[in-house]
């Protein structure tokens, strides 16, 4: 991955609102042709950044510089941007072909020419026979549609996707989710999309920028961000897991692979980077990296000591999803439940409750947090 | 599958079949049935029987009408023609000015935020105020204005549509204030994205946007206009006369059914008007409401 080409930069970027940070600290460069998802709860800021990117909110500091041109203080108007609404933004009066053209024929465009690139833009989103439907008569996926091929008539610098999919219905939802990504293949526009669903973000996106309070928590590909979450929010917001406080107790040897004592004084081992010894960690184990087998398979299964954690347990309960399953099984030493995620083939339906079983989890697979770089709202204490 | 799908849903969630539903009236439909023609009969009585007198021979008003006949219309003065066209010239001045007035007004309180609820109350003051009260205000304020400046405004056009718009302003925001209020304000983001001027959007994207809200707002100014008696009564001179208060003058003097030609006629006239407008304010409102 190359940096060099910055497109898009935003440096220290801050917003207050009557004294507020809505955002802060706001350091992002994008390249062309990358799309970057801007994730996180509502009300993380998110949405107020990628308006301060479009011109509609002015910082109240920091620089937006698109293509080496300092844009902070540009308006709207002038930014040449294609911004794409949750509610669609689409003009009630106009027909699908005029609200495409509408960026058009503000630039006084000719009739012909405006007509051949709604033409071609309409095609692009797959509408090509509704230009003369009135905006009304579509559905919300059609009518996101057309929003989005308003946005790009104008061959805008950036695409700019604020929660584009919210309003509609999980199978529309879907289905216009893979056009967004066809569309950004074929026209290769820098895209970047809000949105609080973290599969959308990790679907589409080059790289993913997740918010918490106004801060950035982490920038990262979409499995970076899964596999190794920097902060304790990264790790409760992207997926799921059990956390486990614990402190470092042995570096790491040739293999990269450390030893951990948990609160409850047992062993776990990891691989990790960073912390010394002594150092106060979390310790955060997702389900679908844990794999359980019989107790008296054990020996048979377990890899070399130092590369597999393996806990004796009880299975609790059973949760069946269909093309999944879920076995709860207690572990003493952990003193937690941990949930093992399983997927239904045959033969991995044999598990009954309170059977004596183990857990295995690959030292790879432990995530290693650092414990106080947990959140935005921890760090603003300190 | 859909297909079943669909229809299982629709006879779930929506109405009964309307065959079944009529046979089923049950006691308090039809007592409603019944309340509601009473009182549309109620509202109406007076006009129709207006107009059916306005075709009865006699030349005192007779109901029911002992004939058939048109000469209370081929009779009509010439001077109510007069009238009528005041009036109408009047209305027509009254929408314009208020329009032009209530429109920016209502879009300038529904973006406003804080503040607009005192001012929209004050914008629709006049409508509480007894229109008799306001045209002896009108009077008094225009005889004080004329002793200042020398311009006369009792007994002309000029005075009544200042008069009328007081009025009518108010309805004009009524109309619209409440449209611009539900006018998405991304509307305006998207314009702007694309390039559009703050003018170019209120031209291109807001005011289309208003149109049908802005068209009733027209026909309401037009009428309060046009039929406005306690107003106008203060502020006409032997010049200017309208039609309300021409029919409501010769009532005194002339009882006849031509008084009931002229209104018939007006009714009429009105009725077309709002009729068309109406029509066509309706499909702007369902296309405008789907923003």
């Amino acid at each position: 991955m190359s940096y060099a080409k910055s497109f898009l930069e935003l440096q220290t970027v801050r917003k207050e609102y009557a004294g507020r940070p809505a955002v802060s600290g706001f350091d992002l460069t994008v390249r062309k042709g990358e799309f970057v998802s801007f994730l996180g709860p509502s009300g993380c800021g998110k949405t107020t950044t990628v308006r301060m990117i479009a011109g509609y909110i002015q910082p109240t500091s920091g620089r937006i510089v698109l293509d080496g041109q300092d844009v902070t203080e540009m308006p709207p108007q002038r930014r040449n941007m294609g911004m794409v609404f949750q509610d669609y933004a689409l003009f009630p009066h106009l027909t699908v072909q005029k609200n495409v053209e509408f960026g058009l024929r503000v630039r006084k465009m000719t009739s012909a020419k405006r007509a051949a690139i709604a033409k071609e833009m309409l095609a692009l989103v797959g509408l090509a026979d509704a230009a003369d439907l009135q905006t009304s008569q579509l559905s919300g996926g059609m009518q996101q549609r057309v929003a989005i091929a308003r946005a790009l008539a104008i061959d805008p610098e950036l695409l700019l996707l604020d929660e584009p999919f919210s309003a509609l219905d999980a199978k529309t939802r879907e289905s216009l989710r893979q056009e967004v990504l066809r569309i950004h293949s074929e026209t290769g526009i820098t895209t970047i999309l809000v949105t609080h669903d973290q599969s959308e973000a990790f679907e589409l996106s080059d790289r993913v920028v997740l918010m918490n309070s106004g801060e950035i928590e982490q920038v990262a590909t979409p499995r970076e961000l899964y596999r190794s979450p920097a902060t304790q929010f990264a790790s409760d917001f992207i997926g799921r897991s059990v956390k486990l406080p614990a402190m470092k107790v042995e570096q790491a040897d040739a293999g990269g692979i450390a030893a951990f004592m948990t609160k409850s004084g047992s062993k776990v081992w990891a691989t990790e980077h960073t912390p010394s010894e002594g150092t106060d960690v979390v310790l955060a184990i997702r389900p679908e990296t844990l794999e359980i087998v019989d107790a008296n398979d054990a020996e048979s299964s377990s890899a070399t000591r130092t590369m597999t954690n393996t806990w004796a347990g009880v299975i609790r309960d059973r949760l069946f999803f269909g093309p999944s399953e879920e076995v709860n099984v207690y572990v003493e030493d952990l003193g937690v439940e941990l949930p093992v995620s399983k997927e239904t083939r045959a033969g991995t339906g044999d598990w009954s409750k309170g059977q004596a079983v183990r857990v295995l989890l690959n030292a790879h697979d432990v995530l290693v947090i650092p414990a106080h770089a947990d959140s935005a709202l921890s760090r603003a204490e300190r | 599958m859909s297909d079943i799908d669909t229809r299982t849903l629709m006879s779930v969630s929506g109405r009964p079949p309307r065959a079944r539903r009529s046979m089923k009236l049950s006691l308090s439909d039809i007592m409603l049935r019944i309340v509601a023609a009473i009182g549309i009969l109620f509202l109406l009585l007076p006009t129709l029987i207006s107009i059916v007198v306005a075709f009865g021979p006699s030349r005192f008003p007779v109901f029911p009408p002992e004939g058939l006949t048109l000469k209370w219309f081929t009779s009509i003065d010439p001077s109510y023609g007069d009238a009528a066209l005041t009036s109408v010239i009047l209305a027509a001045w009254t929408a314009v000015i208020s329009i032009a007035v209530g429109v920016p007004a209502s879009f300038g309180l529904a973006r406003w935020g804080r503040g607009a609820n005192i001012l929209q109350t004050l914008a629709r003051a006049p409508m509480q105020v007894p229109y008799v009260v306001i045209g002896v205000m009108m009077l008094q304020f225009f005889v004080l204005i004329t002793k200042t400046t020398g311009v006369p405004f009792v007994g002309t056009i000029r005075g009544l549509v200042i008069a009328h718009c007081v009025v009518a302003v108010p309805y004009v925001i009524g109309a619209v204030y409440p449209t611009a209020c539900l006018l998405n304000t991304s509307l305006d983001d998207a314009a702007y994205g694309l390039g559009a001027s703050r003018l170019y959007t209120f031209f291109r994207v807001v005011l289309p946007s208003l149109k049908g809200s802005i068209i009733a707002g027209t026909v309401f100014a037009f009428l309060v206009s046009f039929d406005d008696v306690p107003i106008t009564l203060f502020l006409v001179g032997s010049n200017v006369q309208t039609l309300p208060v021409k029919l409501f003058a010769d009532t005194e003097f002339s009882f006849t059914p031509e008084l009931f030609a002229v209104s018939t006629l007006a009714t009429v006239v009105t009725c077309i008007l709002v009729l068309v407008l109406t029509k066509r304010v309706g499909t702007q409102r369902m296309s405008g409401a789907s923003s």
